[in-house]
């Protein structure tokens, strides 16, 4: 199990982490979500070991592994990989690996489809990514953090990586993915945790997301603050959009019960509905909810 | 730890080799080899054709003892004269093409694969000042001697196989020096672009101003002095070429110390 405690990071007076907390069972894929500059490569870099944090620490079942970079048994795949270009891939890999283990290095090479005498500097984005998913698996490691490693990929691209990722769940490693591509999230992670402001502003169960609730959404025209008591002590479950935005939870097994439960509680409500709609849940809306 | 730093260093070999530095600084020797041959073999003939021909031209103020020591008609003071020119144009060549090597590397991010798989930081960086060190200074060291048996062809041969060679051993370890100090200096400071030019200057100034002291010969920049005059008493160098190799280990010590705590993410 990764877990990651109260990690705070400035740069300057920059203040880019505020206690980032979250933790990863074995054999489950953690998405990073959050907006461009939210922090997001530097807690991979602080998890990866590769960037010290000013407090807070990762323990990789139970185990500090704050600030060690190899070894430690964490593999990463960085936003833009970079390589020695001039090289082939089966000298890159050769390299990584010291020259032993040439069983690995043709697993790795034969389980990336990738091939053995092209020179890097010639290869494609895609194929690029897969030799970066190669070298960060190298040493077999419990946990893989991917930074983005599907942005720039054709569809079959994207496709291909994620099927890698799949594959390494199955194997029991721990996964910590960041991508803009938030279908790609949908489809392969068990949990993702929304990071703005420098925290995880929300952590959402996937499964959950998939196995589906809806919504209505309710737009007052004043603001309606002082009618929060009033609908939580109602029982129905809500988020509050904005002072004027209220979003109540429907349950798809139950869904005209919960339904006929929201309508008649708005009834009785003395406040003037400017409109009301239903809402299905999928990412795309929690992000621009959450990360505004 | 042996096999590891091997592995790095036969990775840096072919980063020289198929980087085209190899062929970069060979050209740059197969130049400056032309510029020193055929000076002196035509200016000598054009010069005296012009004073011939053109007596206004050519000032009195030039004398003949000046056209030789700028063209010398012997093979020492034509290998000094390569020497010199050596250590002036190849070797800024080579600190502009070196001193940016591990800072480009590791802004770029191509280190956290390497450094996450197992490598040691401090042997990333030691092997490529040594892969370039030597780089730089073998193919020096391998024109200095095929300058030597074609300039020996037409000039007045007054100088030893064997000084040549000791020279041209000396001459290549000044640029080896002149190359793994910079490399390795170049992790001290944010911009690379300092160690240049402070190399450049070091290199430009040192061995000329230092010859006008006595104490001057005690200093490893006379390594270059030395063979730019062609001096015959090889024991003069023990001193610097000690110095030299104090230095680089001391600047590998701290440069060690400074890249192992460095961040490597972009």
């Amino acid at each position: 199990m990764l877990e990651i405690e109260e990690i705070h990071k400035y740069f300057g007076e920059n203040k880019v982490l505020n206690g980032v907390s979250f933790s990863v069972d074995a054999g489950q894929i953690y998405g990073l979500i959050g907006k461009n500059g939210a922090g997001k490569t530097t807690l991979m870099n602080i998890m990866a070991g590769l960037s010290a944090p000013d407090t807070g620490r990762c323990l990789l079942a139970e185990h500090s592994i704050t600030g060690s970079v190899s070894g430690a048994s964490i593999g990463y795949l960085p936003d833009l990989p970079a390589f020695y270009d001039y090289l082939t891939v089966d000298e890159y890999i050769d390299f990584l690996l010291e020259g032993k283990n040439k069983s690995r290095k043709d697993n790795l090479i034969e389980m990336m489809d990738l091939p053995h005498n092209a020179k890097i500097a010639t290869m494609s984005r895609g194929m690029r990514q897969r030799l970066g998913i190669a070298a960060a698996i190298i040493n077999n490691p419990d946990v893989v953090l991917l930074d983005e490693p599907t942005s720039a990929l054709d569809p079959s691209g994207r496709a291909d990586v994620m099927k890698i990722l799949l594959r390494l769940k199955e194997e029991g490693k721990v996964i910590v993915l960041s991508s803009h591509i938030l279908a790609d999230m949908e489809r392969v992670c068990d949990k993702v945790g929304f990071l703005s402001g420098g925290t995880i502003k929300k952590e959402l169960n996937v499964e959950e997301l998939r196995e589906g609730c809806s919504f209505v959404r309710v737009t007052f025209a004043e603001e309606i603050g002082i009618v929060v008591p009033i609908i939580q002590n109602s029982g129905i479950p809500f988020d509050i959009i904005d002072g004027h935005i209220f979003r109540f939870v429907i349950d798809d097994t139950r869904q005209k019960e919960d339904q006929k439960k929201v309508f008649s509680f708005l009834g009785k409500l003395d406040f003037q509905i400017k409109s009301i709609q239903n809402e299905s849940q999928n990412l795309d809306k929690i992000f621009a909810e959450v990360c505004r | 730890m042996m096999s590891s730093f091997m592995c790095i260093i036969k990775k840096d070999f072919r980063e020289y080799m198929r980087g085209k530095k190899c062929i970069i600084f060979s050209a740059a020797l197969f130049a400056i080899g032309a510029m020193v041959i055929l000076t002196t073999m035509f200016f000598p003939t054009l010069f005296s054709v012009l004073a011939e021909k053109v007596p206004d031209i050519i000032s009195d103020s030039i004398s003949l003892d000046s056209i030789r020591y700028l063209f010398p008609d012997n093979l020492k003071d034509s290998m000094g004269m390569w020497a010199s020119s050596i250590g002036t144009f190849y070797s800024i060549l080579v600190v502009l093409m070196v001193h940016g090597l591990i800072r480009k590397e590791i802004k770029r991010g191509a280190w956290i694969f390497p450094v996450a798989s197992g490598y040691k930081k401090d042997y990333l960086m030691l092997s490529k000042a040594l892969v370039y060190g030597l780089g730089s200074a073998l193919p020096v060291f391998i024109f200095t001697n095929i300058f030597f048996f074609l300039a020996s062809t037409f000039l007045d041969n007054n100088l030893s196989f064997l000084r040549a060679l000791l020279s041209s051993t000396v001459l290549a370890f000044a640029i080896f020096g002149i190359a793994t100090i910079t490399i390795l200096t170049s992790v001290f400071f944010k911009s690379s672009i300092v160690t240049a030019l402070s190399m450049i200057g070091i290199v430009m100034v040192a061995p000329d101003v230092l010859s006008l002291f006595s104490f001057g010969h005690y200093f490893p920049t006379y390594l270059l002095t030395f063979v730019y005059t062609m001096e015959s008493d090889f024991r003069m160098i023990i001193m610097p070429v000690v110095e030299l190799i104090s230095i680089t280990g001391i600047i590998y010590f701290f440069a060690a110390k400074k890249v192992v705590r460095m961040e490597i993410s972009r």
